[in-house]
């Protein structure tokens, strides 16, 4: 199915090419890149949330698998499909059919922008708070969620363009 | 499909979400140092209070039994004192026959205080052991704060000890440091007070926190016993000797626990002295 097709695609692209990212910090700050918060994102609208949590939990845990921080990656994909309709609910446009999904195409771009960005922020924040895993290091994570976030937005924007063709 | 959307629709869905998410955050701890380390410090502290309550409960609880196995602690230790001990490293040169350095001259049974009295002119105190412990006549009573007396009648399991707040009681002390010594009487009334006699004018007594101690010139206490600070001391116009208030440390009237003294040198240094008594 799509969805599946998807994933691997992103999963593929998020392994392979994105990881490499970490050995070119900025300055003296290691950051990650992550498309994959786009695979939750893209999921269909109107998937039944206890659906889509199980989905995201699957998915972070491959996730987790590849990058070998086990649980990480699990808890900030649920925590980002929990949100994820709340987000959905402010750009959407009326009458979209429950089970397409909202795709750069189906949304302007600058709605897109909106809910990439609140979506990707929300996955960043919460999994750089589960890396440091103590409020201590609340500086730490504002850092790492910033300097994360500008890299990542630029990718995610694009596979979602590349994306749009698959719908 | 219907099946499947109804289970879906019966799930709670934030209950399914704290449900996931502590199931990651359970592998995120465990599998994760860092991450675990975090964890167990906070958790130690929450527990902690818990364990510390719970301690302190039963500890509660095992309190006398801590209490008796700390004085026999006390007479054990006291007794290894170096002071309590003999050196008999000039006979052991000489005779290379006995085979330690040291020979016991003080040992101590602990007792519990059973009655007591501090308001009438001549005090005794009963303690819990008697001939059956070894207790015999004339041993000397201490505590860690100080001196409580001298037994004077001994029955199979108790011992009748005569308080130093008796009239008739003389307790051979000293300025510790200085060397003056002299005899610690009481003079009724007030229990925490007794008087330090029999030290001349001539030597002087600088500060009024003196601690004073027994002198080990008697057989009833090992030297070197604090029995109380310097309180108070004048020279009486017309007398040749200070008059000097102590004020005792211990609390006579709440002892609860004891050391018996026994100096088993007592009877060899008494039949040494009688030998000249019909002199003095």
């Amino acid at each position: 199915m799509r969805i599946l097709l998807k994933f691997i695609i992103i999963w593929i692209l998020q392994i392979v090419v994105l990881k490499q990212f970490q050995f070119w910090p900025i300055g003296s700050h290691h950051y990650e890149v992550f498309v994959y918060p786009l695979f939750i994102l893209l999921l269909p609208v109107g998937l039944h949330i206890n659906l889509m949590l199980i989905i995201a939990f699957v998915a972070g845990l491959i996730m987790d698998g590849a990058y070998n921080t086990l649980g990480v990656h699990a808890a900030s994909s649920i925590f980002l499909a929990y949100c994820r309709n709340a987000f959905l609910s402010w750009v959407i446009p009326r009458g979209l059919d429950d089970h397409l999904t909202p795709s750069l195409k189906r949304l302007d771009f600058f709605p897109f922008l909106r809910y990439a960005t609140f979506g990707l922020l929300a996955y960043l924040v919460f999994y750089y708070s589960m890396v440091f895993f103590s409020p201590v290091y609340f500086i730490d994570i504002t850092i790492k969620t910033l300097l994360s976030f500008t890299v990542s937005i630029f990718f995610t924007l694009i596979l979602a363009g590349v994306l749009n063709g698959l719908d | 499909m219907n099946t499947f959307l109804q289970l879906l629709n019966r799930i709670n869905h934030g209950a399914l979400f704290a449900l996931l998410l502590s199931i990651s955050l359970f592998m995120i701890v465990r599998n994760n140092e860092a991450q675990g380390k975090i964890f167990w410090n906070s958790a130690g502290m929450v527990f902690g209070v818990f364990g510390n309550g719970a301690n302190a409960v039963w500890s509660y609880f095992n309190l006398r039994r801590e209490n008796e196995k700390l004085q026999r602690e006390i007479s054990v230790l006291r007794g290894q004192l170096a002071q309590d001990q003999y050196n008999d490293q000039l006979v052991r040169d000489t005779l290379q026959k006995i085979d330690s350095n040291r020979i016991q001259i003080y040992e101590y049974i602990e007792a519990a205080v059973t009655n007591n009295s501090v308001d009438k002119p001549k005090n005794y105190l009963t303690l819990n052991r008697g001939s059956r412990h070894g207790v015999k006549e004339n041993m000397g009573v201490i505590t860690a704060e100080g001196v409580l007396g001298v037994v004077r009648y001994v029955s199979p399991n108790y011992c009748l000890v005569m308080s130093i707040l008796h009239t008739d009681s003389r307790v051979s002390a000293q300025i510790k440091g200085k060397g003056f010594y002299g005899s610690l009487v009481w003079r009724g009334r007030d229990p925490s007070r007794m008087y330090l006699t029999d030290i001349p004018k001539h030597n002087k007594i600088s500060s009024n926190e003196d601690i004073v101690e027994t002198t080990g010139f008697s057989t009833y206490y090992p030297p070197g016993v604090t029995i109380g600070t310097v309180f108070y001391h004048e020279i009486p116009p017309g007398s040749s000797n200070h008059l000097i208030q102590v004020k005792l440390k211990v609390n006579m009237a709440n002892v609860r626990y004891a050391q018996i003294v026994v100096n088993k040198h007592a009877d060899e240094i008494n039949q040494l002295e009688a030998s000249i008594k019909d002199e003095q």
